[in-house]
C-alpha cells in the first residue's frame, strides 16, 4: 500500500472524525442536562464554519497575498467568532425556545420536534448570510459550495496544517471542558446538577443557569467543530444538517451519557464512514464512497439493538472473558479429543 | 418563637392536589415529628415547604418571611436544609465532590473549614473521600446526606425518612445523630418518619397527617400516648400507643 496516496484520505478522515467528535460531545452535554436530542446541532456547526468562512474570506480575504501573510490570524479569528457564534446560538436556542417550551411542561417529543424547527431557521438565516456575504468575496465570489481546504494544506512535519489545527483545537476544547467539569465549583455543579437535578437545587445550585452554560458549551463547541469541518467538506448552509446523521450515531455508539462515550463514539463513526469505507471499497474493487453516509444509520441500529448504552454501557471485561473463555472452552475440548 | 409556621397549605404536583389547608408550627430548636399511613401527605409537606411541589395557597412563614412559592435554592440559601429520601446524594460524584457541592455558592475558605466540621461529627466519611458515593452502603450514604446538608450550618434541617431501608442498629444510630443535632448544635429540626414510635420518642411535637389534613397536633408525648390515634393510624399496638 502506497502511503503517500492514502495520506489525502487519512487526513480528511482525520479532520473530519475530530469535527463529529467535538459535535457529538456537544450534543451529549445538552441531552445529558436538558434530554433533549437536538436535531439542529448540526447547522450551529455550520454556522461556525461560516463564520470562520467570514473571518478568512472576507475580512482577511481582500486578496490572497493579505490572507496568507495574515493566516494566523485569520485562522485564530475564524475560531473565536465560530465559538462566540455558535454559543450564541446556543443560548438563545435554549432560553427562547426550549426553557420556555420545558417550564410549560411540553414532553420530550414536543421539546424534540421544537428543535427540528430551529434547524429550519438556522438553514433560513445561513442562507440570508450566505447571500449577504456572495459577492463580498473576491477570492472566490461565492459562499456557496465553498471550502477552505486549500488555505491550510501547508506541510508542518509529516501532516497538513488543518490536521494539526484541528487535534489542536480539539484536544485544547476538550481539555478545557474536562478542567471545568472536574476542577472548577460550577462545574461540579454541572455533573451533579445532570446527575440529580432536584437534589442540586436543594443545596443552592441554579439548575437553570447550569443548563444555560451546557447549550452555550454545545453550541461553541459546534462552532468550533464546525469551523474545523470547513478544511475538509465543501460548504453550504445545509451541510451541517446533513452531518448531523453521523453527529447522532457518534453520540448513541457512546452512549448518550458520556462525554468520554462520544469522543470514542466519534472516533468509532468518523473513521469508518470515511477510511473504512474506503479501504473497503479498494479491497473489493468497488467505490463504496457514495454509500458512506448509510455507515452512521448502520450503526445507531445495530448499537440500539445490540449495546443500547453503548460502548461505554458494556463491561468489556465481561466480554472480553466471555470470548476468551470461548477460545479456552475450545482448547480444552479439543486436547481432550486428542 | 416558631421558626416554622404553614397556615392553611394547600398543595400538590401539577393538578393533582395532595394537601389541604395543612397548618401547624415547628418550634425553634426542637425536633417536630410528622407522622401518618402512607399517602397521607408527609413527604409532600417537605416537598411544599422546599419549593419542590406546588402551594396553590397558603402561608409558609419562615423566620417571619413568607416563603411559599420560592425556589429551592433560594430557600437553601435562608438557612433550610432538605434531606429527600432518596437520591439524596450525588452517586457519580466521589464523596469530597458531594461536601463541595454541598457549600455551592459560599466562599471555598469557609466551605473547607465548614467540611472539616461537618468530618469531624461523621469521621467514618474522613475514610472515604475520594470513594464514588453510589459504592457506599446505605448507612454510610445517609450519613453523607446528612453531612451535605450540615455544610450550610442551617437553622431548620427537614428529614424525609432518613432511617428507611436500614438496619434497625444503623436507624437507631442516624436518629441519636438527629437529637444530637438538636441538643448539641440547636438546630430546629422537621422529622418525616415512618417508623414512629421511635421518631416520637426523641420528638418533642407531633403532627399526624391523614389524607392530606392534619388530625393532630401536640406534643409527642401526647400524640405517643393517644388511646387511639396511634392504633389506628401509626400501626402502633394498643400498649404502645397508650403509653407504657
Amino acid at each position: 500500500m502506497d502511503l503517500s496516496l492514502w495520506l489525502p484520505y487519512i487526513e480528511d478522515s482525520l479532520v473530519f472524525t475530530n469535527t463529529i467528535v467535538m459535535l457529538a460531545v456537544g450534543l451529549t452535554l445538552t441531552y445529558m442536562t436538558t434530554k433533549v436530542p437536538n436535531f439542529a446541532h448540526g447547522s450551529l456547526g455550520t454556522l461556525g464554519a461560516y463564520m470562520m468562512f467570514t473571518a478568512m474570506a472576507i475580512i482577511y480575504g481582500k486578496s490572497l497575498a493579505m490572507l496568507t501573510s495574515h493566516l494566523g490570524a485569520a485562522l485564530s479569528l475564524g475560531f473565536l467568532l465560530a465559538f462566540l457564534g455558535g454559543a450564541l446560538a446556543g443560548a438563545l436556542q435554549y432560553l427562547l425556545v426550549l426553557r420556555p417550551l420545558e417550564r410549560r411542561g411540553s414532553t420530550m417529543l414536543g421539546l424534540m420536534i421544537s428543535t427540528l424547527g430551529v434547524d429550519f431557521i438556522l438553514i433560513g438565516l445561513l442562507n440570508i448570510y450566505a447571500d449577504i456575504l456572495r459577492g463580498m468575496n473576491p477570492i472566490t465570489g461565492t459562499a456557496r459550495d465553498w471550502s477552505l481546504k486549500s488555505y491550510v494544506l501547508q506541510k508542518v512535519g509529516p501532516l497538513t496544517l488543518r490536521v494539526w489545527l484541528s487535534f489542536g483545537v480539539m484536544v485544547g476544547a476538550l481539555l478545557a471542558l474536562y478542567l471545568l467539569l472536574t476542577r472548577t465549583r460550577f462545574g461540579i455543579a454541572m455533573r451533579a446538577s445532570i446527575e440529580n437535578p432536584q437534589l442540586a437545587e436543594v443545596l443552592g445550585v441554579n439548575v437553570d443557569l447550569t443548563k444555560l452554560v451546557s447549550w452555550i458549551l454545545a453550541g461553541g463547541l459546534a462552532g468550533l467543530g464546525g469551523a474545523m469541518m470547513a478544511f475538509t467538506e465543501r460548504m453550504n448552509p445545509m451541510t451541517g444538517s446533513a452531518e448531523v446523521v453521523a453527529v447522532f450515531a457518534a453520540s448513541i455508539v457512546g452512549g448518550l451519557h458520556s462525554l468520554l462515550g462520544a469522543v470514542v463514539g466519534g472516533y468509532i463513526v468518523g473513521l469508518s464512514e470515511t477510511l473504512l469505507t474506503h479501504w473497503l471499497g479498494q479491497l473489493i474493487g468497488v467505490n463504496l464512497d457514495a454509500y458512506k453516509r448509510a455507515v452512521p444509520l448502520l450503526f445507531i441500529i445495530v448499537t440500539l439493538l445490540l449495546a443500547p448504552e453503548g460502548v461505554m454501557g458494556v463491561d468489556w471485561r465481561k466480554v472480553l472473558q466471555r470470548i476468551l473463555g470461548g477460545r479456552s472452552a475450545v482448547k480444552r475440548a479439543a486436547s481432550a479429543e486428542r | 418563637m416558631a421558626s416554622l409556621v404553614l397556615e392553611k397549605v394547600n398543595a400538590g404536583y401539577g393538578k393533582l392536589q395532595i394537601l389541604f389547608d395543612v397548618s401547624f408550627h415547628v418550634p425553634d430548636k426542637q425536633i417536630t415529628v410528622v407522622v401518618g399511613p402512607n399517602g397521607s401527605g408527609k413527604s409532600t409537606t417537605l416537598k411544599a415547604i422546599f419549593g419542590i411541589a406546588n402551594v396553590y395557597s397558603g402561608k409558609i412563614v419562615f423566620d417571619g418571611k413568607n416563603i411559599a412559592g420560592m425556589p429551592p435554592h433560594r430557600i437553601a440559601k435562608l438557612g433550610i436544609a432538605y434531606v429527600p429520601q432518596t437520591d439524596n446524594v450525588f452517586a457519580k460524584l466521589t464523596v469530597r465532590e458531594n461536601l463541595e457541592m454541598a457549600g455551592y455558592g459560599m466562599p471555598e475558605d469557609e466551605v473547607r473549614e465548614r467540611v472539616r466540621e461537618v468530618l469531624d461529627m461523621f469521621p467514618i466519611l474522613k475514610e472515604r473521600m475520594n470513594q464514588k458515593a453510589g459504592t457506599m452502603s446505605g448507612g454510610e450514604r445517609q450519613m453523607l446526606a446528612m453531612a451535605i446538608a450540615l455544610v450550610r450550618r442551617p437553622k431548620l434541617m427537614m428529614f424525609d425518612e432518613p432511617t428507611a431501608a436500614l438496619a434497625p442498629k444503623i436507624a437507631l444510630e442516624i436518629l441519636d445523630i438527629i437529637q444530637r443535632l438538636r441538643d448539641e448544635h440547636g438546630i430546629t429540626i422537621l422529622l418525616v418518619e415512618q417508623n414512629a414510635k421511635k421518631a416520637l420518642e426523641i420528638g418533642d411535637r407531633g403532627v399526624l397527617l391523614v389524607g392530606g389534613r392534619v388530625a393532630f397536633e401536640g406534643s409527642a408525648r401526647e400524640l405517643l400516648e393517644h388511646p387511639d390515634l396511634g392504633r389506628m393510624y401509626l400501626g402502633l399496638v394498643a400498649e404502645e400507643a397508650g403509653g407504657s
